[in-house]
């Protein structure tokens, strides 16, 4: 099934490349919003497909995309959505680990050098990494934060706010606070748990990966 | 104009009837649905109708080159598809033939008391 989802995004994204560039925002907005949902990316992939072919057969002839499926696109998503079965419990946990199990393979690796940088010019206690308490709050807040900023795009991609207007300063400004709060503690509470030895955070790295690639591996 | 509560309940027997006739794809069907006098009826509402009848085995869908360019996806009706129209004409024939008889008794008592 991975594999027939790859194939079928790859050819999604080719067609889709067919598009005028204003139907292209459209049809991002739209999947961008089905991704917030609990449906599996392949029957994701299976709708984008279908609604690629419409409008792009609405293009061929002259009609605007709101003509072809209306001008509400957050309606017709939702009641899309209300047709296709939601993931089973077992999927959803798979999803879980998944974004988790990447998102520590993308944060131990920045936090692995900050940690070396530590052990090198403050500690001096290489080749053992210290792990503050600090900084291990900072990591778990930072992959919240993320979580939280993919829902917020995902459920708002119908609602257009334009750079440097209205709303747009005030949510950059709320992300940056809530980004310093989330590297506050790595600067507040510099206590040493512990130390790790160098070699057990490059296995550690490993692991992760493997562990993610195997969760993949057994979704296929 | 039929109010979208009124076409909710008839429009996927509609469209059903629409694909037991010939194998067919979202806009001839919105197409079809526009000149029977439903007003206009875009793909868009047409296609989650389409999704909940492919997903209760009403009907099948194979995606086939079209004349356009596009691929298009065509619906086909199944066995199960066709008794549930058979299903929904009986439903709509007794709906149709109560709302008749009460609109042509309370019409016909409107007409009796302005005599």
């Amino acid at each position: 099934m991975k594999r027939n989802e790859k194939e079928l995004r790859r050819e999604n994204n080719l067609l889709e490349k067919q598009l005028s560039k204003e139907n292209q925002a459209i049809l991002t907005d739209i999947v961008v919003y089905l991704k917030s949902f609990d449906i599996s990316e392949y029957r994701v992939e299976i709708v984008r497909q279908d609604i690629t072919n419409m409008i792009l057969e609405g293009e061929r002839r002259n009609l605007r995309t709101e003509d072809v499926i209306g001008p509400d696109y957050k309606a017709f998503c939702d009641s899309i959505v209300s047709e296709l079965p939601p993931l089973t419990r077992k999927e959803k946990v798979w999803n879980m680990v998944n974004s988790v199990l990447l998102e520590f393979l993308v944060l131990l690796p920045i936090w692995a050098l900050t940690s070396f940088s530590s052990a090198w010019k403050v500690e001096h206690s290489l080749p053992e990494f210290p792990v503050y308490a600090g900084s291990l709050l900072s990591l778990f807040f930072i992959a919240a934060l993320a979580q939280g900023i993919v829902w917020y795009i995902t459920k708002t991609s119908f609602e257009k706010e334009e750079p440097f207007h209205g709303n747009w300063w005030k949510q950059w400004l709320s992300l940056t606070a809530i980004l310093l709060i989330c590297f506050l503690p790595s600067f507040v509470f510099r206590q040493v748990l512990f130390y790790v030895h160098f070699g057990y955070v490059i296995l550690l790295l490993l692991l992760l990966f493997a562990a993610y690639r195997l969760s993949e591996l057994l979704h296929k | 104009m039929i109010s979208s509560q009124m076409l909710k309940g008839t429009l996927e027997g509609c469209i059903l009837g629409i694909i037991s006739r010939k194998e067919t794809y979202g806009y001839e069907i919105s197409e079809q649905l526009g000149s029977y006098g439903f007003g206009k009826i875009t793909e868009g509402t047409i296609y989650p109708i389409l999704l909940r009848l492919e997903k209760n085995g009403m009907i099948t869908a194979t995606y086939r080159q079209s004349d356009m360019g596009p691929k298009r996806k065509y619906y086909s009706l199944t066995a199960e598809g066709m008794e549930e129209f058979h299903h929904f004409v009986s439903g709509y024939n007794e709906l149709s033939n109560a709302v008749s008889c009460l609109l042509q008794d309370t019409l016909g008592g409107e007409r009796y008391e302005k005599k």
